[in-house]
Parts: structure tokens; sequence; C-alpha cells
């Protein structure tokens, strides 16, 4: 199991036996729910996350890992340094990200959307159409 | 998903500084954003601490009125605690986390940008408090029901609370997830996760906490919602609901929030001390355990809150929450296994460090007294746990923040701050604050209870109060010299060059502050100490031909 789920699997267990250990000595209902909320989630995450893991992409980096440490399963470096070279990394520059105003725009979609319901229709009518806005645009972006 | 959000060429049109600074993907600028707008919430939070301190310096009301008041400590909780302490820790993940890892980016750049949006107009929302005619949220940051309901804060404050604290809440959920998603998948070759920084590991473990916690305290934020709003009854006893449901879910985050706003500052401080030690980290391993079990831990201590309710089991509580002070023992025992035997270098990060883990120690051992329930039924609601949780977060969490706005202001802006300076803000802060904090304990013994604006002359307060509002006096000044220093340094400083302190992990292997891709080059990355290995093999060439 990568050390990735090992980590969300110890807490998890940890909570689980925990939830367990206070059900019996408590019998609290809500302290006992959400004790083994924890683990519920992580069971949600893990599941998913483990079939991500074993994707082609984690794959080439376990490959990579058999001659030097694997890094991130993304694999977003060219290039790798071996243990026994001392060679450094050299970085191929990734293009980053563009600057966007969508996020900002979103944020504030989202803030008059929660106002109109204290304030009314004056409020997240806008904010309802500005948000479908920055969405459509934000995944827009993502396709250029 | 990730790939997608980053490929997109890196060509920026010249846009205006206030347009490229809102518009930014940037991991790097977006954490200089967070670390200004939290440092700037600190000192309007601190601001409120002095009016309050100012009320309470003498028998009778002479600053504030009743409902001011209530306002001022209310919304002092919230601000330090969800908008300065976790989102200054965000801030330094998102700046450093990349950087430690060997990283260009984090894996959802834009999403980075919308959480840092969420957070600030969040925060924003609940300050509109002040501007309505009830005035701000008045309910204490816990905001128990039944006070919290409608029928005993009617008015628009607590509303804005509510809602900006669930649109801040979202956010930081949204940024927990972009951190484990960077931490796990944008390490570079080599950076296995046993080779991570600690300061890493201290954010993958506060994002879990954040990513489990948080949502809970939203759910509970929307029922509250909906009580005030369109007649529920979650919290209305009287209706079939439960004033204690309450309680269980906002601690639920509350406990965990203590150490999402402590374990980043672990981090903080387990890097500093090794490099100014001149030794690698004691016990890396133990360290990382520690932390885990710290993080697992915090699920399991939250009804230590509630000893005095009745309604849950307190010997399982008060024993999870006595058996936490192991790991963060375990913690203390590296630290100084850490620092003995180096080579000390006491500038002015260590002497923040320093001071760090003698106040936590403080606040973390009184915090076992009253993790026992006999005692805590004995202070509970009294001056002794403001002076508890104030000696955990400000003796914990506030010097850590100044050890790292120390230890790597020089990589922001190339520039160093002023040792003298520095050590004068040192050590007015570790005078202020045990002036003003330590006398609460005292306080809280002989019985003053929290949150209230006045005491009768006759209680023999007086004295004690008085001492802490000079302290706080104290408190602010050291503050002042930070900010003069702040200051001289963005403006005069010394150049800093790429590596002042002689650091050990990857953020000191590219320029101060760092290019756009963050490197240009990555040394081999073969233990959590890679800057400080590449320096010992370039010495030890010429170690053996001058030998």
């Amino acid at each position: 199991m990568a050390e990735e789920l090992r980590f969300f699997v110890r807490i998890g267990l940890f909570c689980g036996g925990a939830a367990a250990v206070y059900a019996l000595v408590s019998h609290d209902v809500v302290g006992t729910i959400l004790l083994g909320f924890v683990p519920a989630a992580i069971a949600l995450f893990v599941a998913p996350a483990a079939r991500r893991l074993h994707e082609p992409a984690r794959r080439d980096t376990d490959r990579v890992g058999a001659k030097g440490a694997p890094g991130g399963f993304l694999g977003r470096f060219v290039g790798f340094s071996e243990p026994d070279q001392p060679a450094t990394l050299e970085i191929e520059e990734e293009p980053l990200a563009h600057s966007s105003m969508w996020p900002l725009a979103g944020a504030v979609a989202g803030l008059l959307v929660s106002a109109g319901l204290l304030f009314g229709a004056w409020f997240w009518a806008p904010g309802a159409a500005l948000g479908a806005v920055a969405a459509w645009r934000w995944l827009h972006q993502l396709d250029g | 998903m990730a790939t997608a959000d980053t490929l997109a060429p890196t060509t920026r049109r010249p846009n205006s500084r206030i347009v490229e600074w809102a518009t930014t993907t940037d991991h790097k600028k977006i954490g200089v954003l967070y670390l200004v707008s939290s440092v700037a919430f600190f000192f309007v939070a601190g601001a409120m601490a002095l009016l309050m301190r100012a009320e309470l310096a003498v028998s009778g009301q002479q600053v504030l009125d009743d409902s001011t008041y209530n306002q001022l400590f209310t919304m002092h909780g919230t601000v330090m605690m969800f908008f300065f302490v976790v989102p200054f820790a965000i801030g330094l993940a998102n700046y450093f986390v990349p950087l430690h890892i060997g990283a260009a980016d984090v894996v959802f750049p834009r999403l980075n940008a919308l959480t840092y949006w969420l957070y600030v107009l969040g925060a924003a929302t609940v300050f509109a408090g002040f501007l309505t005619s009830d005035g701000a949220a008045a309910f204490g940051w816990t905001a128990y029901p039944p006070l919290s309901r409608e029928t005993y804060s009617p008015g628009l404050g607590g509303d804005l609370w509510i809602v900006g604290l669930a649109s801040s809440g979202i956010g930081t959920t949204l940024g927990a997830v972009n951190l484990i998603a960077t931490i796990f998948g944008m390490r570079a070759p080599g950076m296995t996760m046993f080779r991570m920084p600690i300061f890493c590991w201290n954010i993958l473990v506060t994002s879990a906490l954040l990513l489990f916690a948080f949502p809970v305290l939203t759910a509970a934020l929307a029922a509250l919602f909906v009580d005030r709003n369109f007649g529920g009854h979650f919290f209305a006893p009287g209706s079939g609901g439960s004033a204690i449901l309450w309680q269980h879910l906002f601690w639920f985050l509350g406990h965990p929030e203590v150490y999402i706003a402590i374990l980043p500052f672990f981090g903080v401080v387990t890097e500093i001390i090794p490099v100014f030690s001149g030794k690698p980290l004691f016990g890396y391993r133990g360290f990382v355990l520690a932390t885990l079990l710290i993080g697992s831990y915090s699920f399991s201590v939250w009804a230590h809150h509630m000893f005095t309710t009745g309604a849950v089991s307190n010997p399982f509580f008060a024993a999870t929450s006595m058996l936490i002070a192991v790991p963060t023992g375990i913690k203390f025992f590296n630290w100084i296994g850490t620092m003995w035997g180096g080579r000390l270098r006491f500038r002015t990060p260590m002497l923040f460090c320093m001071g760090f883990m003698l106040m936590f120690l403080i606040g973390g051992i009184t915090g076992i007294f009253l993790a026992s329930p006999p005692i805590d039924f004995a202070a509970h609601d009294t001056y002794y746990v403001v002076g508890h949780m104030h000696y955990v977060l400000f003796g914990g969490s506030v010097f850590a923040v100044f050890a790292s706005i120390y230890y790597w202001f020089p990589k922001l802006s190339g520039r160093m701050m002023s040792e003298g300076l520095g050590k004068v803000h040192f050590w007015l802060m570790l005078a202020g604050m045990n002036l003003t904090f330590f006398p609460m304990h005292q306080l809280g013994l002989r019985g003053m209870q929290r949150r209230i604006p006045d005491y009768a002359p006759s209680t023999g307060f007086g004295d004690l109060n008085l001492l802490s509002t000079i302290g706080s006096g104290v408190l602010a000044l050291s503050l002042l010299v930070f900010a003069a220093n702040m200051w001289r340094s963005l403006r005069r400083g010394a150049p800093a060059g790429d590596d002042p302190w002689k650091g050990y992990t990857l953020e000191w292997a590219t320029g101060s502050p760092p290019p756009p891709h963050n490197f240009h080059r990555l040394p081999p990355v073969r233990s959590e100490r890679p800057v400080f290995d590449e320096r010992v093999r370039a010495a030890a060439p010429r170690e053996s031909s001058d030998g």
C-alpha cells in the first residue's frame, strides 16, 4: 500500500477504534457517530484514491522508482536523480496557469448568493448569474 | 484536472498591479496575500483585545458598554481563530509547500485563488456586522444556542457571522484538498513521503484535520442559520431539538481547530531549530509518528469542553485529552535532542522558537490540569481557561508566526530583517505576553468569570487585571517594533542572498524571491535535508584536498 494511503488508513483505524471504545463505555449516540464519521469519510476517500494511484501515470513513476526514489504520482518533472549519481535535476520549465479573474468572480458570486438568503433576490439573482458566468468561463479557460 | 489547469501558456498581459494581484494564480503571490491579510486581521483583533483590556483595567465601566464588549470578545475570538492563525498557516503552506517538495506550483492554481477570495470575502462579511444597526455578532466565538438563536441574538450581525464563517470554511476545506493533492501528487523525483520536510508533514496532517472537521462546522452553521431564519428547531430543546448537539458539532471542529492552529507551527519550529543548531533533526520518523498521533487524537478529545454538561463520557475524554500530551512530549524531546550538543546560533528566528517552546509548555501543562474533570468543573468558564488558551495559541502559535516571518522574510523579499529590532521585539513580546496572560490563571482560580465587562471592587480582581492590562500595552509596543522593523527592512534591508541561514530544505536552493517556476535546477533529494547534503558534498572534496 502506498504511503499516501497508509497515512489516511492509520488515522481512520485510530478513530474507528476510538469510536468502538467510546460506544461501549458511554452509549452516547452523537459522540459515537461523530467519531465514526472520520473513518467513514476516510473509507470514501481511500477507495477512489487507491484506484487513482494505480493509473498509468503512477505506474510510470513507480518504474522510475525502481532506479531512483519515486516522487509524487503526477510525474510532473522530466528526468530524475539516481541515488548513485550526484548530478542535479535540470528543470524543463513547465507552463504555469494563466492569471484569471474567475476565481475572484466566483467568490463574489458565492458571497452574493449567501447574502441573498438574508436580503432577497436583489442579491442572490445577480450572484447566481455571476456564478454561472464565472463557472462557464473558468471551464473555458481550462480548455484553452 | 491538474494538468489541464496548469498547461496554458505563461504569457501574461501587462495588467496594473492591483489587477495582477487580484487575478493571480501563482502560489507564491496567493501565499503572500494570505500572509498579509491574516497579519492585518491579527492587528485588528489585537486592537479589540486592547480595548477589552482597557475596560478591565480597573473596576467600573469606563471605555465600553456591555453590548460593545460582547461584540468585541466575540469578534476577537472569531478573527484570531478563523481569520488569523489558520489562514496564516495556509499562507505559509501555499508559499512553501511547493518549494519544499520541489514543485512549480500547487495542483489546482485557480482553486487556490478561489480559496483565498472565499476566505477574505467571508471575513469581510463577518466584519460587516459592525455596520448593522444591532452591531456585530455578540454570542461568543463558540455561538452556543440558545444564546445564538434569534430569540436572544436578533439582528443581522449573527446571520452575517454565520454566512461569513461558512464561506470562509468552504474555502478552507477546498484549500485543504489542494494542499493534500499537491503533497501527494507533485513531489519531485526522490522526494519520498519520508524525505519530506517536517513542515510538509505537519501541513499534510493539518489539511486532513481541516478536510474532516470543517464540513461538520459548515453543516452546523447551516442548521443554525435555518433555526434563526426559517423557523428550524435543530438546537431548540423545547421543540425536539438539542442545544447540546451544537456543542458536539462545534467542538468536533473546535478542538481539532486548536491543533489545526498549532500543528503547522510545530512544523515551522522543527524547520528552524535544526538550522540554528547546526545539526540534523533528531528523530525524524518519531516526529512524523507524533504528528500523526496528535492528528488522530485531536478527533477524540472534543468533549473535554463539555465535561460540565453531563452529556458525555468524562473518563473517556479525560483519558484521551491526557494521552495527547504523550506525542506532544515526543516533539519536545526531539527539539531538545536536536539542540543538544549543537552549535546554537541565537538569531531572532531561533529566539522566537525558544519562546515558543517555553510558552507552549506552560499552556500544555495547564491543559493537562483542565483535562481532569474535577479541576475543569472548578475552572470552567473562568479566566484560568482564557490564560491557558492564550499560552497555547499566543505563546505557541503567535511566537511561531513571528519565528516564521523572521526566518522566511529573506526568501520572500530578498532582504534581511534587522536583528537588533527583532531581538527588541522578541524580549518585549515575551515580557508582555507573560504579564498579560499569567495573571489570568490566578484570576480564574479566584473565580473571575470570562466574558464579563466589569467586576466589583470587593472581588479583589483589580490588581491582577491592571497588571494584565499593562502587559497588553507592552505587547502592543512589541508589535509596533515589529511593524517598524518590517517597514524598514522592506525599504532598506540588507540583501539576503539565496541562503542566508545555511538552510536545509529546497527553498534555499533557489533565488530570493524564487523565480516564477520556483527552480531552475534541483539538487538530488536523498534525505529530508537535500540542501544540507549538497553543501556537505560540495565541501567534501575541498576538505580532503586540504587534508
